[in-house]
């Protein structure tokens, strides 16, 4: 009887070891292949080219033995960071066009991918060959996650490379641009919100600040639904840091306080209010 | 069959116990099986928790883990990195449920073979199994206090801490690294001290939960260094498991997620085996000298 149950125990065991879904062998197997292509990120110029062949072979195994599925969107994306941080840039970007394939069905991979094109010319110094990529994104997948960000990208890559401000002008003025073009597209008001928020950004990237007190009225004025209160907030803080005009920050605070009495700002801004 | 060797004397000498103990589980391995039953409850838990993103088990393990912690957790490696904490809860479930029983088995077997007789599992375990309310009140008191009590210190320390670059003229690295360790130990060591003999008084002294655990309170007090030096001892044999798994991130980096696993098996065998089996036996032959069961 013992000896039954030990072996029905065993066997019960043994099955459930053998039961491993093959996503979950295949999330081991990427781990690993992760964990060969961290030394080479740690150490890129100096990893042996056989360590890096190894990293680059184990991706490529698990693209080869997934088609089609995220874990072979993620390998042959690693396959072009390796290169890209290895200073090889056309392998890179050999690499990342293979995933601008089908981009019918899949917009935001495509996105993704001449993003990070764009990505290899702004490492190998030069700027105009990615902005045309980052452009080129914005026209084809204008509502991908990556194309909202992009002008803003901009904006700050100029900002950060201490451009002249006519240039910083003329990006977030396209910037703006293209936001509101977007906005005829968009068919529902939260989209339009989020839209004129980005419009809100692209002023606050420039350190146009006028403009985006403006562009904030306006979001207070036309989205009363979505949170007016944080419009409010955010231009207290303009008028209070970047402007010093700390009586007029301190009217927005009261509007918070008087017009938005139950939202979680309220009282932060009576503290704050309290404070000036 | 012989008594085990008794330990005579007004004074108990401690380190007598001790090599009374070890000589008992030497010369009666047999007491060891009630504490070789809850290690295994506690592996099988091991086992289900690391296969729980697996069929069959996860149709049952799967909705708590998502719910709780979040369907990430059901993929690898981050199985492996919420298994400690999952096994931490298993574990206090299989304390409370069975551990009380177990460790009540063999103070009766350790109680027998004092008495000449030869030391019967079944009778041992029937017997506990009699007292198990008041045994598994016992246990959720233990484990609810452990718990709580062994939180405060850190919580405490960050408190202390928040603003200041020294307290007491000591920087964070030894308090956090070196006097918290050591204090956690000491209060582990009392916690275990306070709950140790009360399960004696129930299942040998035949009490009821309250007056059994007021009495364990109060004979700890009475023999408070002995006792600290009776439960201390072998729970320093569990020191080296503790430092691994603090640095159980490290290992996983190194040897890979599944290491968890091992180190996790390996605190088990220890904590159950030598830790608990050594503790309860030594207390158990120090309870019987003490009050002449």
């Amino acid at each position: 009887m013992r000896k039954t149950l030990s072996v029905i125990l065993a066997v019960i065991l043994l099955g459930l070891m053998g039961c491993e879904s093959p996503s979950f062998k295949a999330e081991r197997k990427m781990y690993k292949a992760h964990k060969l292509a961290e030394k080479i990120f740690r150490n890129p110029k100096s990893t042996p080219p056989k360590q890096f062949e190894e990293a680059v072979e184990a991706y490529r195994k698990i693209a080869a033995q997934y088609p089609g599925s995220v874990l072979e969107v993620q390998a042959e994306f690693s396959i072009g960071h390796l290169y890209l941080v290895r200073g090889a840039f056309e392998e890179a970007r050999a690499q990342y066009k293979k995933l601008t394939l089908d981009c019918d069905k899949k917009g935001n991979l495509c996105a993704e991918a001449h993003f990070a094109i764009g990505n290899t010319y702004e490492l190998e110094q030069s700027w105009p060959a990615a902005e045309a990529e980052y452009k080129f994104i914005m026209n084809t997948f204008p509502f991908s996650a990556k194309s909202l960000d992009l002008p803003l990208y901009i904006i700050r890559h100029y900002r950060k490379e201490k451009a002249t401000p006519k240039t910083i002008d003329t990006a977030v003025d396209q910037a703006v641009a293209y936001y509101t073009n977007l906005k005829v597209d968009s068919e529902q008001e939260k989209g339009d919100f989020i839209l004129q928020g980005l419009v809100s950004r692209s002023y606050m990237e420039g350190e146009r600040w006028l403009d985006a007190i403006d562009s904030l009225d306006k979001l207070t004025r036309d989205f009363p639904d979505f949170n007016p209160e944080q419009a409010l907030w955010v231009k207290a803080l303009i008028y209070a840091n970047k402007l010093g005009d700390r009586e007029k920050a301190k009217e927005e605070l009261k509007k918070i306080v008087s017009d938005y009495p139950d939202s979680a700002l309220a009282q932060k801004a009576t503290i704050v209010i309290d404070k000036m | 069959m012989e008594p085990a060797e008794r330990i005579k004397g007004k004074r108990i000498n401690v380190v007598a116990v001790a090599r009374a103990a070890v000589n008992l589980l030497v010369s009666h391995p047999r007491v060891l099986v009630p504490f070789a039953v809850l290690a295994l409850v506690e592996i099988a838990q091991l086992f289900i928790l690391a296969n729980s993103p697996h069929f069959p088990l996860n149709r049952v393990m799967a909705p708590p883990i998502q719910r709780i912690w979040g369907g990430v957790f059901l993929h690898y490696p981050y199985i492996y990195e919420l298994l400690p904490r999952l096994f931490y809860y298993a574990k206090m479930a299989a304390g409370v449920l069975i551990g009380g029983v177990t460790t009540a088995t063999a103070c009766v077997m350790v109680l027998q073979v004092q008495k000449g007789k030869r030391p019967l599992l079944k009778a041992a375990f029937r017997e506990s199994l009699a007292r198990y309310v008041s045994l598994f009140l016992l246990m959720v008191l233990l484990y609810t206090a452990v718990h709580f009590a062994m939180k405060q210190p850190q919580i405490l320390l960050a408190l202390a801490f928040r603003g200041k670059a020294k307290l007491l003229f000591i920087g964070p690295r030894l308090w956090f690294e070196v006097i918290l360790p050591s204090a956690l130990f000491l209060m582990a060591v009392v916690l275990q001290g306070l709950f140790v003999y009360s399960i004696p008084f129930i299942i040998i002294k035949g009490k009821k939960f309250l007056p059994a655990l007021w009495g364990g309170i109060v004979f700890f007090f009475k023999n408070a260094a002995r006792t600290i030096v009776l439960v201390g001892v072998p729970m320093v044999l569990y020191v080296p498991v503790t430092i691994v798994r603090s640095n159980i991130n490290v290992l996983a980096d190194k040897f890979g997620p599944e290491s968890i696993v091992t180190v996790l098996l390996v605190s088990v065998l220890v904590s159950v085996l030598v830790v608990d089996a050594l503790v309860t036996v030594a207390t158990a032959l120090y309870f019987i000298e003490a009050t002449d069961a």
